[in-house]
């Protein structure tokens, strides 16, 4: 849009029915003005929030807008946005105060300037030359709250019904949400679901080694135990190791004050002997081969 | 913001199915029967006062129950259990059936770690805890955590 040249000019505004897009402080919102409609978007990237002007505040804009960087004066802005009426100074006051507070400009009053004693001027550099897609297109999902909206003087400056946000980035951000929710759950159900203890054999813990054709496994309820059960055992394990004649697995235990002696042959049969520690050394090679062969 | 927003809906709808995926994976691994069909074992218990007792082992799966008729000397008895949960080849079990405790002491003299196992063993609603012990062997082994006792069967006798 390019600005009029003159101030001061009696010529109508250029906008018309053109839609403005405006840049704002916040350098990721974007507002766009629509004249004809009174109507503001302003979005943020996320939601775009949908702001209905009072006639007179959008006349304002509408009139700033077009003479963007030149001085608009006080008579020619009571004579755009009121025509035919008289209005005091403290309505056009509360007119620009509030198009500036729902552009973000209420604080540092850059993008609406006030030139004292003569009266204001919109900064160009605040119009965007790039056309930003706004929602206006895209389906009307999921409506949300506005933010809260000011009025004009005795006007509002919006259309009280209209502080409805709708917008499918918006429903992108619920369905975020809703998912961030539903993988947060479904994580704390999973950990909680799982036998950790079970899967972690908790409470365990195992050994192995190989004496020529013998493969030993200790298992223990601690490791000191395991250890213990290791020198424990090494007498038995040599003996057992002599009279094995083809590869078998044993399993060495200590359970309570017994320890048991698992002799696994090719994984067909199974022998055992549960036998008192007191008692380990006085096995028999009739019981010992009985078990691993 | 709104490729960021993508990427997060993205990111957050593949964790989700992931998530559900892993769900339906551990409803399944947890149901998994460990026990199928029948295994023996067979050996003996030396007390600590020397007698020597030949003990023989079966299990019979029928399901998530488990039989376990063991036999010592000439008393013998069956407990019967069930399988609550597994995961990777371990399991828990819970002991579906009340068992008198009293067949190991008419005519044995036992020592206290065993009558102890056994009378854990023959409580209802006792619950056990089978870690697979992944040997060299294919035959079904397992530590008994509670019973801090190992049990191994083969398919043969």
């Amino acid at each position: 849009m390019q600005p009029i040249e003159s101030a001061g000019s009696n010529t109508p505004p250029s906008v018309g029915h053109q839609q403005v897009t405006l840049k704002l402080h916040d350098t990721s919102r974007y507002a766009q003005f629509t004249p004809s409609q009174h109507l503001l978007l302003v979005g943020d990237g996320r939601t775009i929030t949908r702001l209905e002007l009072s006639y007179s505040s959008s006349r304002l804009l509408e009139l700033l807008i077009s003479r963007a960087d030149l001085i608009v004066d006080r008579d020619e802005m009571f004579a755009f946005g009121w025509p035919g009426r008289v209005v005091g100074q403290n309505s056009l006051n509360q007119a620009i105060s509030n198009i500036r507070e729902v552009l973000g400009d209420d604080e540092q009053r850059t993008i609406i300037q006030t030139v004292p004693r003569r009266g204001y001027r919109f900064n160009s550099a605040f119009l965007s030359e790039t056309e930003v897609p706004f929602v206006t297109t895209e389906k009307i999902l999921i409506p949300e709250i506005a933010a809260g909206i000011a009025s004009v003087s005795a006007a509002p400056v919006l259309g009280g019904a209209s502080k409805v946000v709708y917008s499918l980035k918006a429903l992108s951000g619920y369905t975020n949400y809703v998912l961030a929710t539903l993988v947060v759950a479904l994580t704390i159900s999973l950990v909680w679901r799982v036998d950790w203890g079970l899967w972690l054999q908790q409470g365990m813990y195992r050994d192995t080694e190989s004496v020529g054709d013998l493969n030993v496994e200790y298992i223990s309820e601690s490791p000191e135990e395991l250890t213990k059960l290791r020198q424990d055992l090494q007498p038995l394990r040599d003996r057992l190791a002599a009279y094995v004649k083809k590869p078998e697995t044993v399993l060495f235990n200590k359970m309570h004050g017994f320890y048991e002696i698992v002799c696994i042959d090719q994984g067909k049969t199974v022998q055992f002997l549960t036998v008192h520690k007191s008692k380990v050394s006085q096995l028999t090679e009739e019981q010992l081969q009985r078990c691993i062969n | 913001m709104r490729p960021f927003n993508i990427r997060y809906t993205i990111a957050l709808t593949l964790a989700a199915i992931v998530l559900v995926v892993l769900h339906i994976a551990y409803s399944a691994q947890s149901s998994r029967q460990i026990f199928k069909g029948t295994f023996f074992a067979s050996g003996g218990i030396i007390m600590s006062n020397g007698d020597v007792y030949d003990t023989r082992l079966r299990l019979q799966s029928h399901g998530y129950k488990l039989h376990d008729f063991e036999e010592v000397n000439k008393s013998s008895q069956d407990f019967a259990l069930t399988q609550e949960s597994s995961l990777f080849g371990n399991a828990r079990f819970v002991i579906s059936q009340e068992r008198d405790n009293e067949w190991l002491k008419h005519n044995l003299s036992i020592d206290r770690d065993i009558a102890f196992n056994y009378a854990y063993y023959s409580n209802v609603f006792s619950r056990l805890s089978l870690y697979k012990l992944t040997t060299r062997s294919k035959s079904e082994c397992f530590y008994i955590k509670e019973l801090e006792a190992i049990r191994c069967f083969g398919i043969e006798r």
